[in-house]
């Protein structure tokens, strides 16, 4: 049974948050036919899945043990976890690493001071503040070559 | 192999519906190896069958599903609805050929057999003691299919993009697994066990396997054609009917709550609202049934009790089997048989009806209107109830849609019957009773019709079917989007 979870496609995986972000992913990740969880506090937030999503959805509080083992998740392969508060965050990841052993879990913070906390746990991160800057940045130097490369011809 | 499953998870989902709708029609050909005296029929099916799937195939090569924004939900709402509608006349029309051609049938009575079929009715217009294996097959095979419904087997074997919008317009509430295709899965093995199960009991309990494997499909699938003429009354065998009343009882629940049931968590299936609101009507009205049935026609109490939780369950489940003619009842219990079609079976399962969550909804808001009037005004209260998922909050939105279904529903039901009345030339009582039938997909029959039943009293009772099995408002979303498809193409071709 394990051995069939492992498997590619079978993976069974759990998005904690339904914000722009985790509805975008939901519907993508059961668009493509994999097993999909999501979970939010707030009802009305999963309005914002499609009508074709095709997972589950659960309704209550990431952080409230009961609600984490209702969702199964000793049973996910991977994690995701972009509720828009930070330290739910680290809480939420933790828990899934500790008490619910999952291999794979990623979280998303807005502060980027933070992630040392999650480097101490292991715990892979998204920051989106971090990757816009890099984006930028990558598109302030290419605007600079081709800048350089019009003066030289 | 992958390169087949992409060619039909991009292909035209009519098509698909088309090619499965033929591959049905071409099952009931494996039983003429034991029947080789019935070989000279295979055509009825192969014609009907082989021209489906070819249909069903040259479009799926023309027509690719267009890609479209899954944000605009009304446009894709309509469309679902219009395939699943189309899906269902495609269906009634294909499988109504068989009988065509021959069966000695008119066109409309073949019409209304096949639709009785497919919505798991059970109304027939045929004579089965005459009829050939062949066809007595392919009656229940069509009603254990319609029972599962089109959209799922299909999302079973292939899935696309959209099939959640198919799967919710067919009239499935539940999710069970966290995948559209694995939950489609998980519900076909589970009936194709139960189908199994129910068989080899049939057997056990003394009945030939052609006659076991038909009224189990049938009761499974709340269906009720039988093979015999008195249906299960035939037998007179009390381990028969005690079978069919367990595999009608199953048929009629949730999926989601069966498979709770079959992982084992029995606590957690006993909470669940519906399976106690079933409990309840039985044990209150199985009695009730019963008495006036002693009453009425002087029969003792073991055969009272007997014919009453058996007939109870038949209607209540909305399967249709009977072991006696009901032309003799007294008015009290023909009431009682009408109210319990009226309730019908349990949402998300293979029943019609009103649907127990639905009537269960509506008197916890009536007692909670009540309960309101003498408390203070500012209380604040939340009503719940429990479905397979866990407990879940009676909100407006909620309450507004059952009430919605609900007054549409006892409309038509209202107006069907009279229209039976003036067609048929019957009693109101005859006539309400035919209809709630005919409405919640039952199949029971007051003795208006059969074979001798005039054509428009038939078409009245294949509208109820039709609109019962899909939930009417599917129906009328798919007919109106229909119109306003025709009426944009016309309208783009005048323009330029």
């Amino acid at each position: 049974m394990l051995k069939k979870n492992k498997k590619g496609n079978d993976k069974y995986i759990v998005i904690i948050g339904c914000g722009r972000l985790g509805a975008y992913l939901a519907n993508t990740l059961a668009d493509e036919g994999r097993d999909v969880l999501i979970l939010d506090r707030n009802e009305d937030s999963l309005n914002k899945l499609y009508d074709s999503y095709g997972g589950l959805t659960l309704t209550g509080d990431g952080t409230d043990l009961e609600v984490l083992k209702e969702a199964n998740l000793d049973k996910a392969n991977a994690v995701i976890v972009v509720t828009n508060n930070d330290n739910a965050n680290v809480m939420i990841a933790q828990m899934a690493q500790e008490l619910f052993q999952v291999d794979l879990v990623i979280a998303r913070l807005y502060d980027p001071e933070r992630e040392c906390v999650y480097r101490e746990f292991h715990i892979d991160t998204i920051c989106p503040s971090t990757l816009s800057a890099m984006r930028i940045d990558k598109i302030l130097s290419c605007g600079e070559g081709s800048g350089d490369e019009a003066a030289a011809s | 192999m992958t390169a087949v499953k992409r060619f039909f998870s991009e292909s035209s989902t009519v098509g698909k519906l088309m090619m499965l709708i033929g591959i049905i029609l071409l099952i009931p050909l494996l039983v003429l190896p034991f029947y080789p005296d019935e070989a000279h029929l295979y055509w009825a099916f192969l014609l009907p069958g082989g021209i489906s799937f070819c249909l069903g195939l040259l479009l799926c090569f023309v027509h690719k599903n267009r890609e479209s924004d899954p944000s605009q939900w009304r446009y894709l709402m309509q469309r679902s609805s219009l395939i699943v509608l189309f899906a269902w006349c495609w269906g009634a029309v294909a499988g109504a050929i068989p009988f065509v051609l021959s069966c000695n049938m008119t066109v409309v009575q073949s019409l209304f057999e096949s639709i009785s079929g497919w919505t798991t009715t059970g109304l027939s217009v045929m004579d089965v003691s005459q009829t050939a294996h062949i066809f007595l097959f392919f009656r229940s095979f069509m009603q254990y299919c319609g029972g599962v419904g089109f959209v799922m087997v299909m999302v079973m074997m292939v899935q696309e993009k959209f099939s959640m919008n198919l799967y919710s317009a067919e009239g499935h509430p539940d999710k069970v697994l966290p995948n559209l295709k694995k939950t489609a899965q998980a519900i076909c093995v589970l009936y194709v066990g139960l189908l199994a199960a129910g068989t080899i009991a049939y057997i056990i309990a003394g009945m030939n396997v052609f006659d076991a494997i038909n009224h189990c499909m049938c009761a499974l699938s709340t269906g009720g054609f039988s093979t015999k003429l008195n249906s299960i009354g035939e037998y007179n065998n009390l381990a028969i009917e005690i079978i069919t009343i367990v595999l009608m009882l199953i048929g009629t629940t949730n999926f989601a709550v069966l498979i709770l049931l079959f992982r084992g968590k029995i606590r957690q299936f006993l909470k669940v609202s519906e399976v106690r609101f079933m409990g309840l009507i039985l044990i209150v009205l199985i009695p009730c049934l019963a008495f006036t049935l002693m009453g009425g026609m002087g029969m003792g109490v073991g055969e009272a009790f007997r014919h009453a939780s058996f007939d109870l369950s038949s209607a209540l489940s909305t399967t249709g089997y009977s072991t006696m003619g009901y032309g003799e009842w007294p008015p009290l219990a023909i009431g009682i048989m009408i109210l319990v079609m009226l309730i019908g079976g349990g949402l998300g399962s293979t029943a019609g009806g009103l649907k127990m969550s639905r009537v269960y909804i509506m008197l916890r808001m009536a007692i909670d209107n009540i309960r309101r009037r003498v408390s203070p005004a500012r209380e604040v209260r939340n009503i719940y109830y429990t479905r397979a998922q866990g407990k879940t909050q009676i909100d407006q939105k909620l309450l507004n849609d059952t009430a919605g279904f609900v007054v549409v529903y006892l409309s038509i039901f209202l107006l069907g019957g009279f229209l039976v009345t003036l067609t048929a030339g019957c009693g109101l009582t005859e006539g309400m009773f035919e209809f709630a039938s005919a409405l919640g997909t039952v199949g029971l029959s007051i003795g208006i019709t059969g074979t001798t039943t005039g054509n428009a009293t038939l078409i009245v009772e294949m509208i109820g079917m039709l609109l019962g099995r899909l939930e009417i408002f599917i129906v009328f979303i798919g007919m109106f989007s229909g119109f306003t498809l025709i009426k944009s193409r016309i309208f783009r071709r005048k323009r330029p």
